[in-house]
């Protein structure tokens, strides 16, 4: 993840677990893992279309 | 969207998995049915309510590669002639999900494997249902094992099982960073200065529609160095 997208991150992971609901703090705390894994698949998503406006399976034949 | 969970399960109160799922229900806005705690009282009363959502999910453990008994009766009762047939079905377009539990590993139900047959070929009488209602039918979400399950599986599950009920379809990223931007609006109080990634969410939004918007371009012949 780039610089920004980790500092905000990690700041929304500390806020949630500074919570004293044990039932709410879950239920966020799942949210947040989750939210790990929308950051990855959103990433992995642009270099997959950067790549290809890159050209570079354009120039290989591969369509 | 209005969505409605149909749930059929004997002993609700000790299954870990139902209450499991029950919990992350409540925190998103959608109806409960829990067929073995339900007096019937009229046809017409239960038929016109399943009217009233735009989904309906069946949920329950799986027993002996079927639901519990109390789902077959509910739908034996509600799902008549002039309701979904005879007549247009009354739920034509609606959406039909499925969260199906069971304690068996996932590997029975792959091709080899020792159950014989797919979930979703053992699933196939209620798709059939639900083709016959006209209805949209969703993906099932299976859930294997739960109690052997990783506590970050379990939380992975309680979000996938939230989006799953309340989520538009189909499951794209789009829809998925969506429903995360609305989850931050609605649990407003959970995520205290959450601003700041809320909005990054939305401007990644914005950056791969653009992106795919220029790839389509390339596609169809434009020049994306133009």
């Amino acid at each position: 993840m780039g610089e920004t997208l980790m500092n905000n991150f990690e700041w929304v992971k500390e806020q949630l677990q500074s919570s004293e609901d044990s039932q709410s703090s879950y239920l966020s705390k799942s949210f947040v893992v989750s939210l790990e894994n929308l950051f990855d698949d959103i990433e992995e998503r642009k270099q997959q279309y950067e790549y290809e406006i890159d050209g570079k399976l354009w120039d290989h034949g591969s369509w | 969207m209005k969505t409605l969970i149909v749930i059929s399960h004997p002993d609700i109160e000790n299954s870990n998995t139902q209450q499991f799922l029950l919990q992350g229900a409540k925190h998103q806005n959608v109806d409960t049915l829990h067929l073995d705690n339900y007096s019937f009282n009229s046809q017409a009363n239960q038929q016109s309510d399943l009217e009233k959502y735009d989904r309906i999910i069946f949920q329950f453990p799986l027993y002996w590669y079927s639901a519990p008994y109390s789902l077959k009766k509910w739908i034996d009762e509600v799902f008549t002639r002039g309701f979904v047939y005879g007549s247009e079905s009354k739920l034509i377009g609606k959406e039909f999900g499925i969260v199906v539990s069971t304690g068996m590993p996932e590997k029975n139900f792959a091709v080899g494997g020792g159950d014989g047959y797919s979930i979703d070929q053992i699933m196939t009488p209620y798709y059939a249902l639900a083709r016959r209602a006209g209805m949209q039918i969703l993906p099932t979400l299976k859930v294997f094992q739960f109690y052997n399950m990783s506590e970050r599986e379990h939380m992975n599950l309680l979000v996938d099982y939230q989006r799953y009920i309340t989520q538009k379809y189909p499951d794209t990223l789009e829809n998925k960073i969506e429903w995360f931007i609305n989850q931050f609006d609605e649990q407003v109080d959970e995520f205290d200065n959450s601003e700041p990634v809320k909005n990054l969410l939305e401007d990644l939004g914005i950056e791969l529609d653009t992106l795919k918007l220029t790839v389509e371009d390339i596609k169809n012949g434009g020049d994306s160095n133009e």
